[in-house]
């Protein structure tokens, strides 16, 4: 590797754990909804940012449901990081299927820190949603902020 | 002016006064549970790389057991596996329900399917959502 | 919940101690016992430099969140050589101060940006909030309001502010002797 590709690499590296001035910061959280029309055993989705605030993913909390009672699966290492700008989440269940939740659930909430002149432009992606048997389940997925922005 | 000297000599404020700054310092505004809650689900994402993988959870008869079955697996030949070569939570890292793309789906069907230890589990999981660095496609 | 209120009783040595080397269920309870604990103090020093609840806000979840940054990984861990509240003061209030400035340029706090001091003197951010001190210098005010409101030591506040122990002494004394004049003030000394 030569000279001018090890300094790109170096700072590469260095350039995600460089924080963001202090003061510049401003935090947001984001819950995020699964309408299905049957339970579901499993879920993944996808948060991104369209605009350019410059968002990183700060932490996950678990939602409202029982049977996915703790923290769902994500990127741990990139969020602690910093390099998170963008996030997957997903988990399962293994409860009984009359344990699963349906209807309108939150299966997460995100916590978003931010230093762009403005928030989030949160873009929000279903991966799947899956029944006890693995099969598609019938869901939407939508979101909800303190801000009132809403999709 | 006269200089202070040491703290015996320390002006102090009528017991009143200070009263009423501390009163008039309350904030007006709460921290909301929602704000409780970011700080906390920052620190578990923060001290999560201080959980150690198997080992915890695995009980104390473990560690001769996968003693016992590595020396099994010396003495005994095996046929080779197209996994060969693999560690050990890559081998339920597949497209397990044919959906065309690995993702929470198939580390259901593993889980459900009894063949995977919970690390195992846990491990494909971290897998699928990980994020690939930045610049490459999704 | 068994576990946080054990953790709420430990000292802030103790739980510093934890969230540089306890497993990682003992530092999560460990910062969030330090988080409940200071974040009150914490939300009144941002309200004393910002003019909305959400930047005080934010002010305080960025003093926490540089505060979880100190312990590993990540961080070298944290040495506690005076009060927690000692490191806390400065970076929530230089928070809320960028905060309050950030806003004011983008128009959105209630203050005129052209009424804003001059960035040397970040003191002279403090808004007005304890009307009983209003006439006090602002640098002043702050020193009475450490001392008195926030009961931090003389040391405590000399290493809050990065000034000499000596010199903390010298502006507190000025700033008793001035109180005293303000007219808001007098009958507190007179009873």
């Amino acid at each position: 590797m030569n000279i001018a590709r090890l300094i790109v690499v170096v700072v590469a590296a260095l350039l995600p754990l460089a924080a963001p001035a202090q003061g510049n910061l401003r935090f947001t959280s984001v819950d995020v909804y699964i309408d299905s029309a049957t339970p579901f055993a499993a879920w993944q989705f996808e948060l991104s940012d369209r605009g350019n605030s410059a968002m990183l993913v700060v932490g996950v909390e678990n939602g409202a449901s029982p049977a996915f009672d703790r923290a769902p699966y994500y990127d741990r290492q990139a969020v602690q990081t910093g390099t998170a700008d963008r996030i997957v989440v997903a988990d399962y269940s293994l409860a009984q299927a009359g344990d699963l939740p349906a209807g309108r659930v939150r299966i997460a909430t995100v916590h978003l820190a931010f230093s762009g002149a403005t928030e989030p432009d949160i873009e929000l992606r279903l991966v799947t949603a899956v029944d006890a048997d693995g099969r598609v389940a019938d869901a939407a997925i939508s979101f909800e902020s303190p801000a009132g922005s809403a999709q | 002016m006269e200089r202070p000297t040491d703290n015996d000599n320390e002006p102090q404020l009528p017991a009143t006064l200070i009263e009423a700054l501390k009163a008039e310092d309350q904030p007006t505004a709460l921290i909301t549970s929602r704000a409780d809650r970011a700080l906390e689900a920052q620190a578990a994402a923060h001290f999560a790389a201080r959980r150690s993988t198997a080992r915890d959870w695995r009980p104390a008869w473990y560690a001769a057991a996968a003693a016992a079955a590595v020396a099994l697996l010396l003495v005994v030949p095996r046929e080779p596996s197209i996994n060969e070569g693999i560690g050990a939570q890559d081998v339920f890292y597949a497209d397990v329900d044919a959906s065309g793309r690995i993702d929470i789906a198939d580390v259901l069907a593993v889980a459900r399917s009894g063949r995977a230890t919970q690390p195992d589990i846990d491990a494909f999981a971290a897998r699928v959502v990980t994020l690939s660095p930045p610049g490459t496609a999704r | 919940m068994h576990r946080a209120d054990a953790m709420d009783r430990q000292s802030d040595e103790e739980l510093v101690r934890l969230c540089n080397v306890g497993s990682a269920d003992e530092a999560e309870a460990a910062f969030g016992s330090l988080y409940r604990r200071h974040r009150d103090f914490v939300l009144r020093v941002a309200l004393r430099y910002v003019s909305d609840n959400d930047s005080a806000l934010d002010a305080v979840q960025e003093t926490f969140s540089y505060l979880l940054r100190k312990f590993p990984p990540g961080g070298a861990g944290l040495t506690l050589t005076a009060r927690l509240t000692t490191l806390l003061y400065p970076v929530a209030k230089n928070n809320a101060i960028s905060l309050q400035r950030k806003a004011a340029r983008s128009g959105n706090a209630d203050q005129d940006p052209d009424e804003l001091p001059s960035a040397a003197d970040r003191s002279n951010d403090e808004r007005d909030v304890l009307s009983l001190l209003a006439g006090l210098p602002a640098d002043r005010r702050e020193l009475v309001t450490l001392r008195f409101v926030d009961d931090m030591s003389l040391q405590d506040i000399a290493t809050a502010l990065g000034l000499p122990l000596g010199t903390v002494k010298s502006r507190l004394h000025a700033a008793i002797a001035d109180l005293r004049k303000l007219p808001q003030v007098k009958e507190f000394f007179e009873n």
